[in-house]
């Protein structure tokens, strides 16, 4: 090439640049207002119901509050629960930890596939699940009741029910971040505390079980968390007797008492805070592990002692059996005819009909469509804005991007039950930051809050896979002619494809089975799936719980897919952090 | 052919280099050698345009392309570590450039056919990069670099990756492609002796300037200072001798192995030392006498069939005044 058309090239590109400038600052503007106009006015408008009064700040709310009988119950519900919720859950987990890491148990295999259930069978649809397989006329009762002919048929019911569904549904954190810390471990260590006379059991308890106690900090946290903000549970399962503060909120939301939601649902917000901050507090202390130049990969060991062998045999497969049975019966029932449904144990015959009529039909149809067309609208414009905040964040250090970063984090912290609130409060009458929109009521709002919900997850994989990529790569394209927008299409993009396929797929997963912004925010106009779902789980005719158990089976089916895909494209290989 | 005047370059608040000028004439190997932070990179990435100096000029073949974007400068880089697209085919790797330039489709078929040709990996072009050995990846970063037709080619630590065998076959084709095409190369390393066996002229830095620039033989044979002696080829430090210290002022004195003779010699212009033997490392056809003169230790170097020593023998060397290198002690 000559100087000349080095030259020329030079002299052509030179008249996009101040295009470059504009396209920059109208993406920075539309960021901006978006985290303004969605995050910081509903938290604002949150926090004046809560404490402001015709132009004065007023404790009244707190008074009335604290006066009420029923929320003191909710709130002492919801404590004792998540504690009790993090006690179980920690027995359950830790076991099934060590089932599947350190003891050589049979079928190993099999039972890693029902221990990882909750990773597709989570939120309304397992409570579904669990309603319909020990609820009064679900088939383990039916069970029961031929051997046990005098038992309570409605035993599955009230805070039993809801503890009971929390223990078994909450274990995939212990599944996920605390299998691969264990893994981490140097095996070393164990072969050392036996040759010092420690048996298998006492080397777990004294040595590995110490080195990984952060993460068991962290995953107690993050249970913690789940509990208590659980919804679903105690509204299908919890009945009249148990309700806990996210009921509440929603309660007192319904009957437009929104100061008081407000003020509760800034609460839970709180809570939740110290949580996340407590969690980050335990990331920065975590000690590496070990400081061994060549560590000795985990292994499993065999229990000579005959006694605890049978026992960790015999409990690992009744756990195998608690949770394989709701999963199993609810994707069998799907299959059942309806007048099998909620008299046998098992279904008399096997049918496609319950599928065509859920298909069929446009009213249970819309559901589905619903929750699609509105995950992927929430997750295609998210995905546009983290691209743009990523691309920020990665190539500038500024104050501006700080501010950035940290609002499209908030949402990690904010429980559902606060945005869906905000949403509420801030414009649920024209507003000007909408431009003069209403969103309560309308087709949009929900698109918007699950926007709000995918944020923090999409931005920082998204945000670290750029992190990731060779800068060098940019350069080599810049130096061979390339300008921004050519090097990000033909260079980044397809480099960070993997990645957006699989933050997208894993939004998807999330939106599907969101329960509790759905439970606030939907109109006849946009009930989505987990809406439908609960719906049907609590009704008492065959028919409709065979549509219920359909929705469960579809989404089950779509999150195990997903979460697949998650698996082969490495997700769960790369170094895991909790928070 | 590539000016750079006054060039100063600032990280945030630190400055890194600071008024450096240089001059790179047409069709030169010239190679920019130093310690590890030196700024070499950063030289070389000012040369490209993405590093933008806080004050001086770049110009190549006379036209002032300071304020030019790298892709609008028109020069060719290879990076370190190759800087491959890893989502791209051999193939597309190379053609990457032209279809930028929105070359058409027949063109680009037989250009790339042609260079993939000319450098050997013809028959990996559809393979995906990872695939390749070190060395073909290495051909395709130069190949890609060199597709459209640019004239300068920078290459950053280009060997680095690569095991010591074919570190230099690398370094000979490297220097065989500058001369074939006619180019002007600018190599970054800090390995001496590639830099010594590749180039035309080597400027050595350090600490962000340019300590001295010339052909090797003018960098080995007379180092202008102490840095540069004691960083191109091997030096020992002598100790104080009347000899080079007329008046007393101190120095500090080098001598390279070669100039140490082993034996006693009497006569104008020479000096005779008398070490003790610490050790000998027999390199094959000759072996290295480290040497201890007080406190401060001495390499010579002899034919291997010269008769043997034990350690601690007192070894009598003697060293031609002429080739000790002498610098002013306050010089660092
Ligand atoms: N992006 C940067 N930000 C801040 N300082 C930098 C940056 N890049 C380089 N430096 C500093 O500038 C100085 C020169 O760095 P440079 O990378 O040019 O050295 P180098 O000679 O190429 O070293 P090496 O042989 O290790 O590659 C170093 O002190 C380095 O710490
Ligand atoms: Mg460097």
């Amino acid at each position: 090439m000559t100087d000349l058309t080095v030259l020329a090239r030079a002299e052509l590109t030179r008249p996009d640049l101040p295009y470059r400038k504009f396209a920059f600052w109208a993406g920075f503007a539309m960021l901006s207002w978006a985290i303004v106009a969605f995050l910081y006015v509903p938290l604002g408008t949150v926090l004046s119901a809560a404490f402001y009064r015709e132009g004065s700040v007023t404790t009244e709310t707190i008074a009335r509050l604290a006066g009420a009988r029923n929320v003191r119950s909710a709130l002492w519900n919801t404590f004792w629960m998540a504690g009790a919720t993090v006690i179980t859950v920690n027995i359950v987990g830790l076991f099934q930890v060590m089932v599947l890491e350190f003891v050589k148990v049979r079928g190993a295999g099999i039972l890693k596939i029902a221990y990882a259930t909750p990773l597709v069978f989570g939120s309304v649809t397992a409570i579904t699940g669990y309603n319909f397989v020990y609820g009064d006329s679900g088939a383990v009762t039916e069970l029961l009741t031929r051997f046990f002919p005098g038992m309570n048929r409605d035993w599955f019911h009230g805070w039993v029910a809801v503890l009971i569904a929390h223990s078994f549904l909450m274990t995939h954190y212990h599944f996920l971040f605390l299998r691969a810390a264990i893994r981490r471990v140097d095996f070393a260590t164990v072969e050392a505390a036996r040759s010092l006379g420690a048996s298998p059991i006492s080397a777990l308890f004294k040595v590995v079980l110490p080195v990984v106690r952060p993460t068991i900090f962290a995953v107690s946290l993050l249970v913690l968390l789940s509990a208590l903000t659980s919804l679903a549970a105690p509204a299908i399962l919890g009945g009249r007797e148990f309700r806990m503060l996210n009921q509440m909120i929603m309660g007192l939301n319904s009957v437009r008492r929104q100061d008081m939601a407000a003020l509760l649902a800034l609460l839970l917000g709180l809570i939740s805070l110290i949580v996340f901050l407590g969690l980050r507090w335990i990331e920065r202390r975590q000690t590496y592990f070990g400081g061994a130049k060549t560590p000795i990969p985990m292994q499993k060991v065999v229990l000579k002692n005959r006694l605890s062998n049978a026992a960790v045999h015999i409990i690992a497969w009744v756990l195998f059996v608690i949770y394989a049975t709701p999963v199993v019966f609810t994707i069998l029932f799907s299959f059942a005819p309806s007048r099998s449904i909620a008299t046998d144990v098992l279904p008399s015959s096997l049918t496609l009909d319950n599928y065509i009529s859920v298909l069929t039909a446009q009213q249970t149809l819309e559901p589905l469509v619903n929750s699609t067309v509105m995950s992927v609208m929430a997750i295609a414009v998210v995905l546009c804005l983290a691209l743009f905040a990523g691309r920020l964040i990665a190539k500038s250090k500024s104050l501006l991007t700080g501010v950035v970063e940290f609002s499209l984090f908030i949402p990690w912290v904010l429980p559902s039950s606060l945005v869906a609130i905000g949403l509420i409060l801030a414009y649920d009458a024209p507003s000007p930051w909408i431009f003069g929109n209403v969103l309560l009521g309308s087709y949009a709002i929900m698109p918007i809050a699950y926007g709000i919900l995918i944020v923090p997850m999409m931005v920082r994989l998204i945000g670290a896979a750029m992190v990731g990529i060779d800068p060098s790569l940019e350069d080599a394209a810049q130096s061979l002619g390339a300008g921004p927008l050519t090097r990000f299409l033909r260079v980044t993009m397809p480099l960070l494809a993997p990645v957006l396929i699989l933050v997208s797929a894993l939004a998807f997963n999330d939106l599907v089975n969101e329960y509790t912004v759905s439970a606030f925010l939907y109109n006849p106009n946009n009930k989505p799936l987990g809406v439908a779902i609960a719906g049907f789980a609590v009704s008492n005719d065959p028919e409709t719980l065979a549509k219920g158990l359909v929705y469960a089976t579809l989404v089950m089916s779509v999150s195990f897919v997903i979460i697949m895909l998650a698996d082969k494209l490495g997700l769960g290989r790369a170094p895991i952090s909790v928070v | 052919m590539i000016d750079l005047e006054r060039i100063s370059v600032s990280y945030g608040d630190t400055t890194v280099m600071h008024d450096l000028s240089l001059d790179v004439r047409e069709s030169e190997f010239f190679t920019l050698l130093g310690p590890s932070g030196c700024g070499k990179t950063t030289l070389l990435r000012t040369i490209s345009g993405f590093v933008t100096p806080s004050s001086g000029s770049v110009h190549i073949s006379g036209r002032d392309v300071t304020a030019l974007a790298p892709e609008d400068r028109g020069i060719g880089v290879v990076f370190q570590n190759y800087a491959l697209f890893p989502h791209l085919t051999v193939f597309e790797n190379v053609a990457f450039g032209l279809r930028v330039a929105r070359t058409n489709r027949a063109e680009i078929a037989s250009r790339v056919q042609d260079a993939l040709d000319r450098i050997g990996v013809a028959e990996h072009a559809a393979k995906k990069p990872a695939e390749l050995s070190g060395g073909q990846q290495q051909r395709v970063a130069i190949a890609r670099a060199l597709i459209l037709g640019a004239r300068v080619l920078l290459l950053d630590e280009p060997l680095s990756n690569l095991d010591a065998k074919l570190r230099e076959a690398m370094r000979d084709e490297i220097r065989d492609i500058q001369q074939r095409m006619g180019l002007t190369a600018v190599y970054v390393t800090h390995d001496q002796h590639e830099a010594l066996a590749i180039s035309d002229r080597v400027a050595v830095m350090e600490s962000g300037a340019v300590r001295q620039i010339g052909t090797p033989r003018e960098l080995y044979a007379s180092p202008t200072s102490a840095f540069v002696c004691s960083f191109i080829g091997d030096t020992s430090c002598l100790p104080p001798h009347p000899a080079f210290q007329p008046n007393g002022r101190a120095v500090r004195a080098f001598v390279r192995p070669e100039h140490v003779h082993l034996g006693v010699r009497d006569g104008d212009g020479w000096i005779n030392l008398e070490p003790t033997l610490e050790r000998m490392v027999y390199q094959g056809a000759r072996t290295r006498l480290v040497l201890r003169a007080g406190d401060t230790r001495l390499t010579a170097e002899a034919p291997s069939d010269q008769p043997e020593h034990v350690n601690g023998d007192t070894v009598p060397v003697s060293i031609r005044l002429a080739d000790v290198h002498l610098y002013p002690e306050a010089q660092p």
